[in-house]
């Protein structure tokens, strides 16, 4: 049987038979999913849904006290702890697994978290059904062979997942940092199919030497495709179509285009539209389901805001978000959760967190700290370095950490970010 | 010019707990002093504020050398 996963960071290889024998065992499963090494989470995620519960996925790497900000801890994720018994009988083959899958999919519940306005994450609930929307399963797809270059835990990781799983296709794991071996597992893997954002494609740029010819689909998602790179792709990955995905955790994916401009297809005119003002909105019935959402008559305001490129008003272009998130190589980042942490800190008197442009990552977190006394720089930097790292996500620790005597004002009198 | 950028390449390494080097000026940036995607971005951010040039934008550089070039090229 095909090869279903390889992760070369820690070095093996699991066949679809490998992956059907470790659905079938017993084993105490748990509706939360939160493990470092990717394969697990989705056999556990499978797991979940054959044995009809839901998944709610947490980052591996979520410190505790990002865990208490969720309200979990470790005796309310045992709580949802269950026995699998043997599903030998049941699980013949992935024919019958799809099947029951396929039979299943409006039930079946998959809750991911996403950042929340608040600094709290907030979690969002999607159909199986709706987390698939997009997968296809064709001929053509049979052959397909995915690098996967997201976090398992997200929704395009799990986008990807599904769409290379229900044609049984093989999958690499390159969602790490060393870019040289990314690239050769691209290389030596015959990969078809990538799946990434700009800025994970610029990293891995500087290791193309020569030109690839097996990718033929490279998808980009999670941030706003940068133009200035795609002369650059298209001459190294001659065979590949390229295609531009907006998709949020909310709505999961909603549009495409093989270019920087998007067009609302006439299918979803009563489900995507632009305001007055010129943000995108969408509707209640493509959303998933949160507590936290908050609907205007229906419709989820995004905060993406867009600029047409037509007089027709036809075809537009992200520009930026209305909101303070700020978007760093495809993760949105919540500055206020930054700047929390940072204000409780000794002898800061007070702290602004803000994203600022950025070549290589679209953006960059800049932190301005006021201090209350005067110490040294370097070992206070250090400190606010230590103590974010031991409170947050990797990708939420600003780049820059800046000692100043007074903000910057607006001309309004806010603080200029 | 050079001297300014591997202090900035040191002062980011030591930020994240990782050894400080005598850094060359044909190190190649990612794979021999090892930054990552996040220390770049800091990197530029750090050039840009001394000598107002993006280094990054229009093109791929891997090392000091290639940095200073640019930067000299365009401010």
């Amino acid at each position: 049987m095909n090869i279903f996963w390889k992760n070369p960071y820690l070095n093996y290889t699991k066949t679809y038979h490998d992956f059907l024998l470790d659905l079938q065992k017993e084993s105490l499963n748990n509706s939360y999913i939160q493990e470092k090494d990717p394969y697990k989470v989705f056999l556990c995620l499978i797991k979940n849904a054959l044995n009809n519960k839901k998944t709610i996925l947490l980052d591996a790497d979520l410190s505790n006290t990002e865990l208490d900000e969720i309200g979990l801890n470790e005796k309310e994720i045992q709580k949802l702890a269950y026995k699998q018994e043997d599903l030998t009988s049941k699980l013949s083959s992935f024919k019958t697994i799809f099947a029951q899958l396929d039979q299943e999919k409006e039930n079946l519940i998959i809750e991911i978290y996403t950042s929340g306005t608040t600094g709290r994450p907030k979690k969002i609930a999607q159909t199986l059904k709706n987390v698939i929307r997009h997968v296809k399963q064709t001929e053509k797809c049979h052959d397909n062979v995915w690098a996967f270059a997201y976090n398992p835990t997200h929704f395009a990781g799990l986008q990807v997942f599904f769409q290379a799983f229900f044609n049984l296709n093989s999958i690499i794991y390159i969602f790490d940092k060393d870019w040289k071996l990314n690239y050769n597992e691209i290389k030596n893997f015959n990969v078809t199919n990538l799946s990434c954002t700009p800025t994970y494609m610029k990293m891995l740029l500087p290791y193309v030497k020569e030109k690839n010819t097996t990718i033929k689909n490279l998808t980009f998602g999670g941030e706003r495709f940068d133009v200035k790179i795609e002369n650059i792709i298209t001459e190294m990955f001659p065979k590949a179509r390229i295609n531009n995905v907006y998709a949020s955790s909310e709505a999961g994916s909603l549009l495409s285009s093989s270019g920087e401009g998007f067009t609302i297809p006439n299918r979803y005119s009563n489900n995507i539209k632009i305001s007055e003002e010129n943000e995108l909105l969408v509707n209640q019935s493509f959303l998933g389901h949160s507590k936290s959402l908050e609907l205007n008559n229906g419709w989820y305001y995004t905060g993406d805001l867009v600029e047409y490129l037509d007089k027709e008003k036809t075809t537009f272009v992200f520009k930026n978000r209305k909101t303070d998130f700020v978007n760093i190589g495809g993760y949105k980042v919540n500055p206020n959760e930054i700047e929390s942490i940072i204000k409780k800190i000794d002898n800061v008197e007070d702290a602004v967190v803000f994203g600022r442009k950025n070549s290589v990552l679209g953006n960059v977190i800049v932190a301005q700290v006021i201090l209350l006394v005067e110490e040294d720089k370097r070992e206070k930097k250090k400190q606010i370095l230590n103590i974010l790292k031991e409170n947050l996500q990797d990708w939420k620790i600003p780049q820059l950490i800046k000692f100043v005597n007074n903000f910057e004002l607006t001309r309004t009198g806010k603080v200029k970010k | 010019m050079e001297e300014k950028i591997k202090e900035f390449i040191n002062d980011i390494l030591a930020d994240n707990d990782k050894e400080v080097k005598n850094i060359s000026n044909t190190d190649n940036l990612r794979d021999v002093v090892g930054l990552t995607s996040f220390d770049l971005a800091a990197l530029t951010v750090m050039i840009e504020d001394e000598f107002d040039v993006d280094v990054f934008e229009n093109q791929m550089v891997f090392t000091v050398s290639e940095i200073t070039e640019v930067i000299k090229k365009e401010s």
